[in-house]
């Protein structure tokens, strides 16, 4: 079976149990008009530093051809933000909050062809805040492209959270199933 | 558009779709062009790929040739188109 693993390094999930605790500040995005939307980058503000979430698009050939797959990063960086809130891409839900808990939202889909496995694909698709009474999502928005959209609810179950299923769609001779992981940092 | 609100055609053994034209290109360029109407392009560093995005987080993608060496549409529902179809990549292939 041909897998391919894209999930965060563990330094990269270090950048964000340093943010624990500390205050939600703001959240700002590259091309971010409304919560929907961002192109490559979203930039969390916290008391304790920022940290940089980033989204890339790229190539690869483990499914038997050449497809697109985004992987995200993290970095803990604010470069760009003074751009993104001088074009209004800011916005500052949840400011003065604690962050309270951290999870990492992965994915994993495993194609099956006449019952045998073919190939196994697990990403980080995403981050999830619990602030004080706020819950903050910011997610991949296509598993194809750099796009990323973030969510505000009151309560985790308030979440959407996008799916895998919109890309990898069953069919009468491809069967995908997926599976969802909430991974605490 | 087929029976899933997608178009093109199901590529053989894989999970993209297919349009075959004699121009694969020009046609590429047409679809997303005609996608793209009331949406917002967005800024992108990649040489030749356009992007735009519209306010339910849908986004369409233009890439004038990709590893396969066929231009590519994606298109990638946000809230309201996805209640119409669901995420797609479309390769345009030379018709032989």
């Amino acid at each position: 079976m041909r897998t391919q693993v894209d999930i965060f390094e563990k330094s990269e999930v270090e950048l964000l149990e340093v943010l624990k605790l500390s205050k939600w500040e703001s959240i700002s995005g590259h091309e971010m008009d409304n919560l929907n939307f961002a192109w490559g980058s979203v930039i969390v503000q916290t008391s304790n530093g920022p940290v940089n979430l980033i989204s890339e698009s790229r190539e690869l050939d483990f499914e038997g051809y050449w497809d697109d797959y985004s992987k995200l990063h993290l970095k803990a960086s604010a470069e760009g933000c003074d751009a993104m809130k001088e074009a209004g891409h800011v916005f500052y839900f949840g400011q003065g909050e604690t962050i309270q808990r951290i999870w990492l939202i992965r994915d994993t889909v495993t194609f099956t062809l006449d019952r045998m496995k073919v190939s196994q694909y697990t990403t980080d698709s995403g981050i999830v805040f619990e602030l004080d009474g706020t819950w903050i999502s910011l997610m991949k928005s296509s598993q194809r492209t750099a796009a990323l959209s973030v969510e505000v609810a009151q309560q985790k179950s308030d979440l959407q959270l996008g799916h895998l299923s919109g890309r990898w769609e069953s069919n009468l001779l491809r069967v995908y199933s997926h599976e969802r992981q909430w991974i605490a940092v | 558009m087929d029976h899933q609100n997608k178009f093109g055609t199901e590529s053989v053994g894989k999970n993209v779709q297919e349009i075959q034209s004699r121009d694969p290109l020009a046609s590429a360029e047409k679809l997303f062009k005609m996608l793209s109407q009331g949406g917002k392009p967005v800024s992108t560093e990649r040489d030749g790929v356009k992007v735009v995005s519209f306010e339910d987080g849908t986004h369409i993608v233009f890439r004038p040739v990709s590893k396969s060496g066929s231009p590519a549409v994606d298109i990638n529902p946000g809230t309201t188109a996805g209640k119409v179809t669901s995420q797609h990549k479309i390769h345009f292939e030379r018709k032989s």
